[in-house]
């Protein structure tokens, strides 16, 4: 019977490795070790969020950690999170809003802060930063 | 010459020393604990627990387990109880991005101790297997993770944008040059996933387990250098494994010859 018992403890701490690799399962202290395995498809960065005159004259900002890890939607925000442009982003805004009904607070308008980055054969990279600003009433369409 | 079973209770010993040590080392400087709110728990947010104390008891349960494990071996259980009621009740919750707090790399002490706990019941012989195990299938799994997208982890692109998004907080130079050119970035990308899908081969033999251990420590020292990535941080005391082994084997040889 003790026998059988420590077998089975032993092929299940086994067999539950091997499943949270292959499902995977991330419950802490159960995890397949990821380690960068997002995939990005370019360096093209979506930065920063910035509501202006959200909660009265206070601007609020969001990171990409930030929008990353909250929200409504974890596996959508994680698919912009991931691949982060501005039609995505608009529509993930728009979502935020609207889930949060006709009560909620908005803003005035969003800034959105892109950071591209180049790389040209050894030289260190370039970044480009444009920054686009859309009334809240633009969302809203 | 001790046979392989009693070789492994040695080993057992010999590993249960070294990573007292370095856990004790590695916990001892864990400042977070003293930020967290003790209001932050899912066991009972009035509990007023102090995350010091649980600290404090977390460094005593290791010191009396690896003294005091012949008397009750089941205290490492209580050791595995303790670090998970720290790291995944206080630290996780105690913000909304407080995930980023404790990563992959704090699981695996939390293996180690429960394993250890487990020595009434299972073997020396399968307690080292599991404990060899959770390292290298740790990179295994990692692997799985990026195939898990197909080839598109290893287009070069991912590589250079995680490089540089840590150099744009750290300011790692090595990390630019290392992925500046895309065609080195996407050789690296395959290195690393053939690699990490390749571990079942260590199945073959011990000699070719020990050989992917060493490259996947040196592998982490490079990371090290060149991303500032401390995955090694409380990930890194259970290579003391192979120590341990090679450890036992000169003890060992030095027995028979005398």
């Amino acid at each position: 019977m003790r026998t059988k018992f420590a077998n089975l403890i032993f092929y299940s701490i086994i067999a539950i490795h091997f499943a949270a690799a292959v499902i995977p399962i991330r419950n802490w202290p159960l995890t397949d070790y990821p380690m960068f395995s997002a995939v990005r498809e370019k360096f093209d960065s979506v930065s920063k969020i910035t509501f202006i005159n959200f909660f009265g004259s206070r601007e609020i900002e969001w990171s990409l950690q930030d929008y990353a890890s909250i929200g409504f939607n974890p596996a959508r925000l994680q698919k912009y999170a991931q691949t982060p442009r501005h039609p995505e982003i608009k529509e993930f805004l728009k979502e935020r809003f609207r889930v949060g009904g006709d009560q909620s607070p908005k803003p005035d308008a969003v800034l959105i802060r892109s950071t591209t980055y180049y790389l040209k054969q050894s030289k260190l990279f370039q970044k480009i930063e444009d920054i686009e600003k859309i009334p809240y009433a633009e969302l809203e369409k | 010459m001790p046979n392989s079973k009693s070789s492994d209770s040695y080993v057992l010993r010999i590993f249960i020393w070294l990573y007292s040590a370095g856990m004790l080392y590695q916990l001892y400087g864990f400042h977070h604990i003293a930020n967290v709110l003790a209001s932050c728990s899912w066991i009972n947010p009035n509990i007023g627990t102090s995350a010091n104390s649980l600290h404090f008891l977390l460094l005593a349960l290791i010191v009396l387990s690896a003294f005091a494990e012949n008397s009750f071996r089941y205290i490492w259980l209580l050791t595995a109880l303790v670090y998970f009621v720290i790291f995944r009740n206080f630290v996780i919750c105690q913000d909304v991005r407080g995930s980023t707090l404790v990563a992959s790399n704090h699981a695996m002490p939390f293996w180690v101790f429960f394993t250890l706990g487990l020595s009434p019941l299972l073997s020396a012989s399968r307690i080292v297997f599991l404990l060899r195990f959770f390292l290298i299938f740790s990179y295994f799994a990692g692997g799985i993770a990026k195939a898990r997208h197909g080839l598109d982890w290893m287009n070069g692109y991912t590589l250079q944008f995680e490089f540089l998004t840590r150099h744009m907080f750290l300011n790692l130079p090595l990390a630019v040059w290392l992925v500046s050119d895309l065609f080195w970035a996407k050789v690296i990308s395959w290195i690393v996933v053939l690699a990490e899908l390749s571990v079942p081969m260590v199945l073959l033999s011990k000699k070719i387990e020990y050989f992917y251990a060493v490259c996947f420590f040196i592998f982490q020292i490079i990371c090290w250098i060149i991303l500032d990535l401390k995955f090694m941080s409380y990930y890194g005391w259970i290579y003391l494994i192979y120590p341990a082994i090679f450890l036992n084997k000169a003890l060992a040889l030095r027995d028979c010859k005398e």
